[in-house]
């Protein structure tokens, strides 16, 4: 396992912000955290980044202790997070040369990564006069500069237009592809959806769900309903009753029905059906 | 220390080089020094009895206490206090860069400049170099050169931001510029300066203003080898605390 949590809580005086929380996450997967804001995701990723100690149980990053990490194991993972910052005096380029001096990184592969976050145009540009979210994907072209075993995700793409995240997204995924795995946090439940092999809900500090995003959610199928769009246009929905199949089939059968769609509860669903509470 | 060390540590060197250039708040600092030594010279010119005359020494004495005691701490305390602030320190950190081998990157340039100033003060303060012994010089003020960096590291590390960086920095700016600057016109600053590194290097200074010779004592190189040592070992510390949080 390159990243396992065993029993990890955290408390900052009487304010419990992590409970018991375990995990694992393995080679080429990305294990997804999923919760409000507040829930102790980034609280989860100072622990195991080996910057932030924990109050009681441990956390182990390529099989080293988290609050033993030494330089090799720096060298091997990168971190994205609201603390990582820019050096705004250096253009866009010096600053991922400075890494990739740290590094041993050939310097062709600036280039790559920086038109992999849409940033290759501003590379003559100093990192101060950047937008936001053009600095997030600066810091992101940081972190996958060396091409970690392991990338610590934190909200990466909060703040990001439509269009760069789908290009981020394809990006994360393409990292998996070549055997990187991804610890990432986030509160947005389609992009968990869409990249998370695993993933964990969380809700002030306390793991209340855990597997592959579909397990989650058929669990949570309790009333198996289906919608259904007939050829005339009309929108209807049946339940698991005998009446609801029975009229579902001969519907079918009559060639009555244009689209059919399950209505499995949605990550957002389980988590307020839990809760009571909503992701954002 | 193996060639990952070295490379690391050229990095930040060069990225260091980079920053300092920018940062012109940091520059001051030895620029300051330069300007207020020939400031001195031309306020004191109708004084003048000699090229090695008290009054020169006096001047050459101010430049260097202002380089060591303000340029020094200056460059290297605001450079850190603003990766403190802007979060550079925690992605370096992040990136497998440890607290000896950003010591020594961030303290290369502002010690560098400093000893470049210390010897441009002395041409610039017209002292009679031939009065000077050149070897205990140079071996006193990059001793003290290196103190000063390192004291402006400590702060910067322990600011923070830049403001609170200038902050904390004014009592040690006062204590080792102007505590040696004044010690002949005090008997108890007189007596503190002893135990500054600026003060010896004022002792120093005065004595070839007398033509005297001057030799370092136990206590004086007490003092030293507590400098650096002490705040060396306060430094790598609190690189290892500002990564972990409790």
């Amino acid at each position: 396992m390159l990243l396992e949590l065993k029993h990890v809580s955290k408390n900052f005086g009487n304010i419990t912000a992590l409970k018991d929380i375990s995990f694992t996450v393995g080679e080429g997967k990305i294990f997804g955290f999923l919760g409000p804001s507040g829930s102790g995701k980034t609280t989860t990723i100072n622990i195991v980044t080996g910057q932030l100690k924990p109050s009681s149980g441990a956390s182990y990053v390529l099989g080293k202790d988290s609050q033993s990490i030494d330089q090799q194991i720096y060298e091997q993972i990168g971190i994205v997070s609201d603390r990582s910052g820019v050096y705004e005096r250096l253009n866009v380029y010096d600053n991922l040369a400075v890494f990739a001096d740290i590094l041993r990184v050939a310097k062709e592969r600036i280039d790559y990564y920086l038109a992999k976050v849409g940033l290759a145009d501003r590379k003559k540009q100093p990192a101060g006069k950047l937008s936001k979210g053009q600095k997030q994907r600066l810091v992101l072209a940081r972190a996958i500069l060396h091409e970690p075993k392991l990338l610590f995700l934190d909200e990466p793409t909060s703040g990001l237009d439509p269009t760069t995240v789908r290009e981020i997204h394809d990006l994360f995924l393409e990292l998996k592809a070549r055997g990187t795995s991804i610890f990432l946090t986030t509160h947005n439940m389609e992009e968990a959806t869409k990249l998370c092999d695993t993933l964990a809900l969380l809700d002030k500090g306390t793991i209340i769900e855990q597997g592959s995003p579909r397990e989650i959610c058929l669990r949570h199928n309790e009333e198996k309903r289906f919608r259904v769009m007939t050829v005339a246009g009309d929108e209807l929905e049946f339940g698991a009753a005998s009446g609801d199949r029975d009229r579902l089939c001969k519907m079918l059968m009559q060639g009555e029905v244009e689209t059919i769609h399950s209505c499995e509860p949605t990550l957002e669903d389980v988590f307020v059906k839990v809760t009571g509470n909503s992701l954002i | 220390m193996n060639s990952h060390f070295w490379r690391k540590t050229l990095a930040v060197i060069k990225l260091k080089a980079k920053m300092l250039a920018g940062n012109t708040a940091a520059l001051t600092g030895p620029l300051m020094s330069i300007a207020a030594t020939v400031l001195m010279k031309f306020l004191y010119s109708g004084m003048m009895e000699g090229l090695n005359s008290a009054i020169l020494t006096y001047v050459l004495n101010f430049g260097i206490s202002f380089n060591l005691g303000l340029g020094a701490v200056m460059m290297s305390a605001l450079p850190l206090a603003e990766d403190k602030e802007k979060h550079t320190l925690r992605s370096l950190m992040t990136s497998s860069v440890n607290g000896l081998q950003f010591f020594i990157g961030s303290i290369f340039w502002p010690f560098v400049i400093t000893v470049c100033v210390n010897y441009i003060v002395i041409f610039v303060s017209g002292v009679d170099i031939s009065r000077i012994d050149m070897v205990m010089f140079s071996f006193l003020t990059i001793l003290s050169s290196l103190i000063s960096c390192m004291l402006g590291l400590l702060i910067g590390i322990y600011a923070k931001s830049q403001v609170n960086a200038n902050n904390l920095m004014m009592p040690f700016v006062m204590l080792l510029s102007l505590v040696p600057t004044l010690s002949t016109m005090n008997e108890t600053l007189g007596s503190l300066s002893h135990y500054l590194h600026t003060g010896i290097v004022t002792t120093m200074l005065n004595c070839y203003s007398q033509g005297l010779e001057f030799r370092l004592g136990i206590e004086q190189a007490l003092v030293l080898a507590l400098g650096v040592v002490g705040i060396t070992a306060l430094f790598v510390g609190k690189y290892r605390k500002i990564l972990v949080s409790e």
